[in-house]
């Protein structure tokens, strides 16, 4: 960690050409978990970076309000990929510099941040859905699972007195795979596509509720706080089989008496997988110290650490190399998994499809009910999209 | 100036005795003091910004709920089917009604459909981003008005099947966050301030709240605003601790903080009163400590002054007993070996004295036996010739009386030569068979026997336990014998006593030879043991016996000195070593 630690500190006092006397610390907004927030505060020690953190829920709606105010701008952001084509779109961004484009980047860490055509951001990690279990609990006959209907057989043959075989979060970009699985999927603004027109969503929905009344699936966490309750259940056996993202994984990692070697994870098929970015605002006052942070953060030697550390999928090909196992791991189960439509659309989708779920799951709407309401929503959103 | 040199190092031992470990245990007290209770003072301020942070995201959580469950009411009648203009408008007037009766700090509301139409309330506030479309609802920036802070609720109104039917803007009146701080019980000098994302003043604890004064720039509030969760901070004399608001459920996403100021000298205030009575108690604890320490130096230095003065005394041969020093311990065990000490130098001074004394006599002794031995021959041819020619001389002869005092005169000279003769035997004799003192005077009381009985005086001889002493039988009995026959002289018809006493350290003896006679003048005291010096009549005394006597006496190591008796009359007293002095 103090490799990385001089890494950045070099960097941050690097001279590029550009003789400026600093006006300030850069400001970094960031939607980092706790432990995440923890780490990057470690790495940075006393370098002069002022932390913000946003959570992640009302990240993109606060952060585009302040890029569009322009006051009090922040001078480097961490968003998440499917913020990227709103912001961009809306001249928001700062173009990275060149030599950044030339950095061995995973290519699907590449594709999460390139838009129209062009790097628009720095990827600082890819994640996803994939299933996790228990390194030391006994894999389920047939696991991994190869299709959804495998999953739901071997969730249901672990289930059993307190013991729930699937851990699943009561939000639309959990239903993903199971609209994949059944032929559907959510809208791509891009195609002009609904992708749950068909019966196929409403069934999708609804077997994905019925895991939730078949006692399947573990009840469905209060809002705000799923991963710290996923992780205690998880921790004590409650759940067998978790689907969750590397996000979860430093959570998991404390509750358990192994650490990240006590996980062990396997592909999730037609899950989405997704990515963070760094990027630096148009309104930015430090854009050149902000992309050598962006830099130094990104670095195959910080993600190595990272990974290391947290878990997190690096997103270049050096840091993959040199990273720890369960990292390699995830990324390997992230293979096969599809990024969302990328699209200015594809973030807001969620906020109609998420409360549709939980309104099914929670009993208070049928699956047909809920679907049609998503579809008017998305419908009129395709119709105002661009 | 060594004595009060010694008392003040050891009252300076004593003061760094106590000065030390008094400076060590209150340095390490202060520290940990200081430590302490500063982790418990920020502990406690947490712990008190916690509690508000709380209240505010309690107050705004059941705002919220209660709004979102009027949403999700509204937004259901809204879809119900077969449900009319008229009276969704009555059941949105009754709800808006409710609500404002319901929530004190729900100051407005307003609700627009779906597509962003007004539908109730009026007119948006400033700065509502419906686009935001965050599912949950969210707390907007704080925006500052006359009639004080406010900020917006942004509820989205979702059917039972989740469908977004509108949202529900309500502005939160913050005059209730100022009253919890105004009411919170701070310490002196403590000063809460709440502030938003931009670091504008939301309440403050210590008054009305600013409109819009930023607070940007504190140090604190930058602190505050870029932390994930809580810390404190130390700088220019103001300690403050900060709390993150955006953990707390209502507000997530909203970057305000609270911050709790307070000068250092209140908030550790009891520390310096700790530090001030540690000190205080210090200071008394040193002084007594040094008054203690110069009295205990003073009580251990005096004897040793006393012992210093009496040293040099000593050393100035004044070695006669002084009153005695006494001290505690080893110094009066000192004290008592120096007495001895003084006591044996005197004794050995006066040896010392005697026998250069008797060294000066010996050489007069050698040549008057020199002078006698010439003399003795050549007198004793003219008494011979002179008794001769007496004899030839008739009776009536007118040189019979001539011849006759020439033969008086010779014999008297005779005598004087067997005198120095005397003295020069004396001056040769070996003193170094020790003696009895009781056997010698009981053989020179029998010598004596006649001429006591023709002087009609009587002796009393006490020497029954007397130890032994390094003096020669014959000497010590010539000793006697002058002494005895001078008291007899003196004394005729009087008392005459031989005893002995023992001195100081036990290492001699003194006898004594007491008469009840006249006694001696005191103006010849110092000259009686001359040779030639004598008191008796012309023609009674050679002068030479005391001579002797002191003669003898230093040749033993001894000393002689001549006193008043008790009740009249002359003690001679004799000093002789001890062959095996008693401890």
């Amino acid at each position: 960690m103090r490799v990385e630690l001089l890494i950045v500190a070099i960097a941050l006092v690097a001279c590029d050409g550009d003789r400026r006397a600093p006006v300030g610390p850069v400001r970094f907004v960031h939607t980092f978990s706790p432990p995440e927030a923890a780490a990057l505060a470690d790495l940075l020690g006393g370098a002069e970076v002022e932390l913000t953190l946003l959570p992640f829920s009302r990240g993109e709606a606060v952060l585009g309000a302040a890029l569009r105010r322009a006051a009090d701008c922040p001078d480097l952001i961490r968003i998440d990929a499917t913020w990227l084509p709103a912001l961009a779109d809306a001249g928001l961004l700062r173009p990275p510099p060149p030599e950044l484009a030339e950095r061995d980047w995973l290519p699907e860490a590449a594709a999460l941040a390139t838009w129209r055509g062009a790097l628009a951001a720095a990827p600082m990690s890819l994640d996803g859905l994939v299933l996790v279990r228990s390194a030391s609990e006994p894999a389920p006959d047939g696991w991994p699972p190869g299709d959804l209907d495998a999953l739901e057989a071997m969730s249901r043959a672990a289930s059993g007195p307190g013991r729930f075989g699937l851990g699943l979060r009561a939000d639309g970009y959990w239903l993903v795979p199971f609209l994949r699985a059944r032929g559907a999927d959510v809208a791509d603004g891009a195609r002009h596509t609904l992708g749950i027109d068909g019966p196929a969503a409403e069934a999708a929905l609804a077997e994905m509720a019925a895991l939730y009344t078949d006692g399947v699936a573990a009840p469905a966490p209060a809002p705000g706080v799923e991963a710290e309750r996923e992780a205690e259940r998880f921790a004590r056996g409650a759940i067998a089989i978790l689907a969750t993202g590397p996000w979860a994984f430093p959570d998991l990692a404390s509750m358990g008496a192994d650490g990240l070697t006590g996980l062990t994870v396997d592909a999730w098929p037609g899950a989405p997988r997704g990515g963070q970015l760094l990027a630096v605002p148009a309104c930015a006052r430090e854009p050149v110290r902000a992309w050598q942070l962006a830099t130094s953060l990104t670095s195959p030697a910080t993600q190595a650490a990272w990974s290391r550390r947290l878990g997190t999928v690096p997103t270049t090909a050096r840091g993959l190399a040199e990273a720890g196992p369960l990292a390699r791991a995830t990324y390997t189960a992230l293979a096969g998994a599809r990024p969302l439509p990328q699209h200015p659309l594809s973030a807001a989708l969620f906020d109609d499809l998420t409360p549709a779920v939980a309104a099914v799951v929670a009993g208070d709407a049928t699956a047909g009910e809920a679907i049609a309401g998503v579809r008017r929503a998305w419908t009129r959103a395709l119709e105002a999209a661009p | 100036m060594k004595g009060r040199s010694l008392t003040v190092r050891v009252v300076l031992v004593l003061a760094l005795a106590a000065l030390i470990p008094t400076l060590a245990i209150g340095a390490l007290a202060f520290a940990r003091t200081r430590a302490d209770l500063e982790r418990e003072v920020v502990r406690g301020h947490l712990a008190l910004i916690r509690a508000l942070g709380a209240l505010l995201d309690a107050t705004l959580q059941d705002a919220r709920r209660t709004v979102e469950l009027a949403a999700a009411t509204w937004a259901d009648g809204r879809t119900q089917a077969g449900a009319t203009d008229d009276a969704d408008a009555r059941a949105t007037g009754r709800l808006l009604a409710r609500l404002d009766r319901d929530v004190p700090v729900i100051a407005r509301v307003v609700i627009v459909d779906g597509a962003g139409a007004p539908v109730a309330g009026g007119a948006l506030p400033a700065g509502v981003n419906l686009q935001a479309r965050s599912y949950g609802g969210y707390v907007g920036d704080a925006s500052f008005s006359d009639a004080g802070p406010q900020v917006p609720l942004v509820v989205q109104a979702r059917s039972r099947t989740g469908e977004l039917v509108g949202t529900f803007v309500a502005e939160i009146d913050l005059a209730f966050v100022a009253e919890a701080l105004r009411g919170a019980r701070l310490g002196p000098g403590a000063t809460v301030v709440v502030v938003d994302g931009q670091g504008a003043t939301v309440a403050r604890s210590d008054g009305p709240t600013p409109v819009g004064q930023s607070l940007r720039g504190e140090p604190a509030v930058d602190r505050a605003l870029g932390a994930a969760a809580e810390g404190h901070l130390s700088q220019r004399g103001q300690l403050a601790v900060y709390r993150s608001l955006s953990s707390y459920q209502s507000l997530r996403g909203v970057p305000w903080a609270i911050v709790l100021a307070q000068p250092e000298r209140d908030a550790y205030a009891v520390a310096a009163a700790t530090r001030r009575l540690t000190l205080m108690v210090a200071v008394i604890a040193l002084a007594l400590a040094l008054a203690l320490g110069a009295w205990l130096a003073a009580r251990l230095t005096r004897p040793l002054g006393a012992l210093a003065a009496r040293a040099d005394a000593i050393a100035r041969g004044e070695t006669t007993p002084s009153p005695p020093i006494t001290g505690p311990g080893e110094i009066g065990h000192l004290a008592a070996r120096l007495e001895e000490m003084a006591g044996r130098v005197g004794e050995r001074a006066e040896l010392q004295a005697a026998l250069a004394r008797g060294d000066r006599l010996a050489s007069v002794g050698v040549m008057s036996a020199q002078v006698a031995h010439e003399i003795n021959n050549p007198l004793t041819t003219v008494l011979g010739y002179a008794a001769l020619l007496v004899e030839d001389k008739p009776a009536d002869h007118p040189d019979r009386a001539g011849l006759e005092l020439i033969a008086d005169e010779a014999t008297r000279m005779k005598q004087i030569v067997a005198g120095l003769l005397g003295y020069a035997r004396a001056d040769t004799a070996d003193g170094s068979e020790p003696s009895s003192p009781a056997a010698v005077a009981r053989h020179v009381a029998a010598l004596l026997a006649p001429a006591l009985r023709r002087a009609q005086v009587t002796l009393d001889v006490e020497l029954a336990d007397a130890p032994r002493v390094a003096f020669d039988s014959h000497a010590l009995q010539q000793v006697l014998v002058n002494l005895v026959t001078n008291a007899l002289h003196a004394a005729p018809g009087g008392h005459v006593a031989i005893t002995w006493a023992r001195l100081p350290g036990g290492h001699a003896i003194a006898l004594d030879v007491t008469d009840d006679g006249p006694g001696i003048p005191a103006g010849e005291r110092a000259r009686i043991f001359d040779p030639f010096v004598t008191s008796k009549p012309a023609g009674a005394g050679t002068g030479l016996g005391l001579a002797v006597v002191r003669h003898l006496v230093a040749r033993a190591g001894g000393t002689i000195a001549v006193h008043d008796a008790v009740g009249g009359g002359a003690r001679f007293r004799v000093t002789a070593p001890i062959v095996a002095p008693d401890a």
